[in-house]
């Protein structure tokens, strides 16, 4: 905390214009019901207002269970919060904490300029950030915020932290797993001991604590995550993945949901082995960059996708661009791509039709993989690496 | 009724536009009415023209390349619309911010907060640029005496009305009442609002937000200039003064086609000062006519959808060139990564 101390106060106030700007535009959006809020976290929350702690021995919800804490903490300690806004609480903390740890790995290219707060408060005022937890009331920003601090461990190679962190983030949401093939890569190449990997369902485990103690058999926990694999019956719910391209009926349902999990299984695979492979130096920028290529090919190849699992995609996205800036326009159009497939379901219109932006989508992806995989194989010399 | 009009609000506009064209009634009261009501602003053609001419002067020695801006202005497609066809007022205010980019080009601060005081009396759209001058007074290039200049003009500017009869917060309230005239997210502006429903619905959800979503870019244009060690040069000045316009206006709600009209002029003094550049000036200007088809003509060849995407492409593309020209010492100390 010394370190905040020594701003100058022109950093101050810049910071604090830059907060109270973020809080009143959620505060500005926050009162809108969504319709996941009116079907489900509405549901949820007056089951755990009326109920309390021990309705956790039940199945009330097929929602991750630390979610349902957090909004448990917030219906305890804030009773009088209006339900539309308490749902959407524990997201809106996470906003804040992305933006944290997005700062903190900016800041470790540039200690002294003010790139580190502008790319925090880039991600705070990115539109699919604003509007996922303030507006639409989803979660996205829980795990992909513990996802940011994993990538941020990982960069400062403090492993038990990257390990907590991705631990936690897989308790939050098993989408937290497209983060997986540079973690596996990272362990065949030897760069991350492997017995920290046992740090993660430790983590999961203790994620499943309260709810055993309520009352909940074990077995009832561990089947949570295939029962929500199994909710949803199409290829591809407005996602612009590979699935966008091909029509979404029982009949390609039936044949290329496994393909597209064993393929997408594969390329992770390789992705990993790529990775193990390469001799170059894993330098910062490599690793974010990495990073940056799994998430976003990941929900790009897997079947049964929403279009806000591109969310850790976003936020990625802006910190590499003020890690790299010839690359700034990957964030935008990550960004521009994920806001326009966000409409379909906020705003029932569909502007730009969903194949064209997973066609987009996939150029840009094309262009990180080639351009991450020059960077594993034909590293420049060190000179030109940064010549941003 | 003469003078005694400006005792009551029979007209919702800014008094000094409405003192001009009294002027012209005065001085030639058998002119046609759909040409007297035009006069103030085609006369501020001529005076965007100049000062467009003396701001490219500043980069060349040569006067046939500032006349040759000159002109491009006066012929820039919007300018023609806007002033001679459509009767508008936007080159009056606009004339106004380009004396102030000038004399700030100049480092004349007093003169531009002068020429920046008359411009925001005739429009309210000149708030644009505030950001961009608060940023000048915090790095004092402006001070704070100059900074009195646009109060005490915009205080001058309703004293006739206030002689005739009018209260002064009456007349203090015609800014605010502008603003809640209309109830639409977008006014055929190529803005981010063009994205999402333009149902009544969504303007409620969306119109506050959108407010705080303008002061959220001026805030970021603000805090990139800011905290920048680079030295404000004319170029660079012109540059934020384009940048200001395009950005401001593309993220505020209930914005019209004709906002931009400041930007299409700047556009051109820009691609002089910037000759790689050029592409952006025919892009806004192009943007702008296409934008003002739908009310002008009652025609959209491009959908405003598209237009808007067109205009977002070229706000990054120049707020990424100005932030590296901002930064480009900090970028080469980076701590190898």
């Amino acid at each position: 905390m010394n370190r905040i101390k020594n701003l100058p106060y022109a950093e101050i106030i810049i910071i604090s214009v830059g907060l109270i700007l973020a809080i009143a535009l959620r505060a500005s959006l926050v009162d809108f019901k969504s319709y996941d809020y009116l079907k489900y976290t509405h549901v949820w929350y007056n089951t755990l207002k009326s109920e309390g702690f021990k309705v956790f021995a039940t199945d009330f919800s097929n929602y991750n269970l630390p979610y349902l804490y957090l909004l448990y903490i917030v219906i305890r300690f804030f009773r009088d919060v209006p339900a539309p806004v308490a749902v959407k609480i524990p997201s809106l903390i996470a906003d804040f904490i992305s933006a944290w740890f997005v700062y903190r790995i900016v800041r470790l290219k540039y200690p002294e300029s003010p790139f580190a707060i502008l790319a925090a408060f880039a991600v705070l005022f990115a539109p699919t950030v604003v509007l996922n937890s303030a507006f639409w009331g989803q979660a996205d920003a829980l795990y992909t915020s513990a996802l940011i601090a994993t990538v941020y461990f990982l960069i400062d190679k403090k492993h038990i932290p990257t390990m907590l962190a991705f631990g936690i983030a897989v308790s939050f949401k098993a989408q937290a797993i497209f983060l997986s093939p540079l973690l596996l890569g990272l362990l065949l190449k030897r760069e991350v001991p492997w017995k920290y990997f046992f740090i993660i369902p430790f983590v999961m485990l203790i994620g499943l604590l309260p709810a055993l103690i309520a009352g909940r058999p074990f077995l009832d926990l561990l089947l949570i995550y295939p029962s929500q694999a199994d909710q949803y019956q199409q290829l591809t719910m407005h996602a612009p993945s590979v699935f966008a391209l091909i029509p979404d009926s029982s009949q390609t349902y039936k044949y290329f949901y496994p393909i597209g999990l064993m393929i997408t299984a594969l390329i992770g695979l390789c992705f990993a082995i790529i990775i193990s492979k390469s001799r170059a130096k894993l330098s910062a920028r490599l690793l974010l960059e990495l990073a940056l290529a799994s998430v976003m090919l990941m929900p790009f190849l897997l079947p049964k996708m929403h279009e806000r699992y591109f969310y850790p995609a976003d936020v990625i996205s802006i910190a590499f661009a003020f890690f790299v800036p010839d690359f700034y326009f990957v964030a935008i159009a990550m960004l521009t791509i994920s806001f326009f497939a966000y409409q379909p379901f906020l705003f029932a219109q569909e502007l730009v039709p969903l194949p064209i932006l997973a066609i987009g989508l996939l150029i840009l992806i094309s262009i990180v993989l080639y351009n991450t995989g020059k960077n594993l194989y034909l590293p420049e010399p060190e000179t030109a690496q940064e010549n941003a | 009724m003469g003078f005694s009009a400006f005792g009551t609000n029979f007209s919702t506009y800014n008094p000094p536009y409405l003192y001009l064209l009294y002027l012209i009634l005065r001085i030639n009261p058998d002119l046609p009415p759909v040409i007297g009501v035009k006069i103030p602003g085609l006369i501020s053609d001529f005076i965007c023209a100049y000062f467009v001419f003396r701001i490219v002067q500043l980069q060349y020695n040569k006067t046939v390349v500032a006349s040759l801006a000159g002109i491009a202005v006066l012929l820039a497609p919007t300018m023609i619309v806007n002033s001679a066809y459509w009767g508008q007022a936007d080159s009056i205010y606009t004339a106004a911010l380009a004396a102030c980019l000038y004399y700030l080009m100049k480092g004349k601060p007093t003169l531009a907060m002068l020429a920046y005081g008359i411009s925001l009396a005739f429009k309210l759209q000149a708030i644009f640029l505030a950001p961009l001058l608060f940023v000048l007074f915090l790095k004092r290039i402006i001070n704070w005496k100059q900074v009195f200049i646009i109060p005490a003009v915009l205080f001058l500017s309703l004293v006739p009305s206030w002689i005739a009869g009018r209260s002064l917060i009456e007349l203090l309230n015609i800014y605010l009442f502008q603003s809640s005239q209309f109830e639409s997210i977008t006014m055929n502006a190529p803005s981010i609002y063009t994205w999402i429903p333009q149902t009544k619905q969504f303007f409620n959800l969306f119109y506050i937000p959108g407010v705080i979503t303008g002061a959220v870019m001026a805030f970021f244009l603000a805090t990139l200039l800011y905290k920048s060690r680079a030295a404000l040069t004319p170029r660079l000045l012109l540059e934020w003064m384009l940048i200001s316009m395009m950005v401001i206006p593309f993220f505020l709600p209930k914005m019209h086609e004709r906002y931009f009209f400041p930007a299409d002029v700047f556009s051109i003094a820009f691609a002089f000062y910037f000759p790689q550049f050029f592409y952006v000036a025919l892009a806004m200007n192009g943007i702008s006519f296409l934008a003002y088809e739908p009310y002008l003509f009652n025609a959209q060849p491009i959908p405003l959808t598209v237009l808007t995407f067109g205009l977002f492409l070229l706000i990054c593309l120049l707020v990424k060139h100005a932030a590296i020209r901002l930064y480009k010492t900090e970028a080469d100390q980076v701590v190898s990564g």
